[in-house]
């Protein structure tokens, strides 16, 4: 019994030293001549992809230095163009000379007209209908220029029936029939103002030789 | 080729852009307060002249109130001048910049 028991560990050992044997074997880089042809090959090559890349990178810096400064005049150009667009996106109207002479004639008239108001508003009617619709073909006209938003409300408060102004004067002489002279003095000053405002604005607006 | 410097066209454009700012903002400012104080002497002046007038019965209680609402409308219409003022403004200064633009921008390139 004793002498089967200790021959079973030795033949376990023999075989573990064999299978540890095989595995070190195994694990050993393999130096196969044809191997190691290929491994120098790969070197040289990569050496002279190296090369070439240094080559492909100097021209590609001179390329890239042609680049930042094409994109460079290209965004001067944009910034420029994008100048001008700002520029020429105008705030208000520009000015026209047929407005201001209009807005200066009609004035004149206005005055004119007010000026009737201590007779009886009946025996002007005429006038004051003919002033009426010269100022709303000039609001007409003021109306249709673009940007000119501005200039239509100023012509709105001149002009509204309901104010004081022309508008509202023009009424109270219908309703009263006639007017004060004084009152008429008073509210002839503040109308002719009223229209320098807008002549005054449009005479500041940018003419077309400034531009 | 002929050699392009971004930064000195951005430093050369703020320096003129803050030129015609305040220049522009200046005058700006002298009209509109030259306008403003010119109105307002005027209605302390017509105030004084539609008070004594209704006190000498010239003229009626409604024609004084019709009279100073139409003082009110006229400042309303001197405020829209002068915000048509500060756009026509603002118009001219981005001419103004422009054309600065232009020629500086074509000096650098």
């Amino acid at each position: 019994m004793h002498g089967v028991s200790t021959t079973i560990p030795i033949q376990k050992d023999a075989i573990l030293m064999q299978r540890d044997a095989k595995h070190r074997v195994s694990t050993k880089p393999m130096l196969n001549p044809e191997n190691h042809l290929s491994l120098r090959d790969v070197h040289q090559n990569r050496l002279l992809t190296n090369k070439q890349h240094c080559r492909i990178n100097g021209n590609l810096n001179t390329t890239s230095m042609e680049t930042i400064r094409i994109s460079l005049k290209l965004r001067t150009i944009a910034f420029i163009v994008g100048l001008f667009a700002f520029v020429a996106c105008a705030t208000i109207s520009n000015f026209d000379q047929q407005a201001y002479i209009y807005t200066t004639s009609v004035k004149v008239d206005a005055l004119n007209v007010m000026d009737l108001a201590t007779t009886d508003y009946a025996s002007h009617s005429k006038e004051v209908k003919e002033l009426q619709t010269q100022l709303q073909k000039i609001y007409e006209y003021e109306k249709n220029r673009p940007k000119n938003e501005i200039t239509l409300k100023q012509w709105d408060i001149l002009l509204d029936p309901e104010g004081h102004l022309l508008g509202g004067y023009l009424k109270r002489w219908e309703t009263q029939k006639t007017l004060s002279k004084t009152f008429v003095i008073e509210a002839k000053k503040l109308v002719d103002k009223a229209f320098d405002q807008i002549a005054g604005l449009e005479s500041k607006k940018i003419k077309t030789s400034e531009l | 080729m002929a050699t392009f410097d971004f930064q000195t066209l951005f430093d050369q454009l703020k320096k003129e852009v803050s030129n015609v700012a305040v220049t522009s903002v200046q005058q700006f400012k002298n009209e509109a307060e030259a306008d403003a104080l010119n109105l307002l002497e005027n209605l302390k002046e017509n105030l004084r002249t539609w008070t004594v007038q209704w006190a000498l019965g010239a003229i009626t209680k409604e024609d004084f109130e019709f009279l100073v609402m139409g003082q009110k409308e006229l400042i309303q219409m001197n405020l829209l001048k002068q915000k048509g003022m500060a756009l026509i403004d603002l118009d001219k200064f981005k001419i103004r910049l422009i054309n600065q633009i232009v020629k500086i921008a074509l000096s650098v390139i």
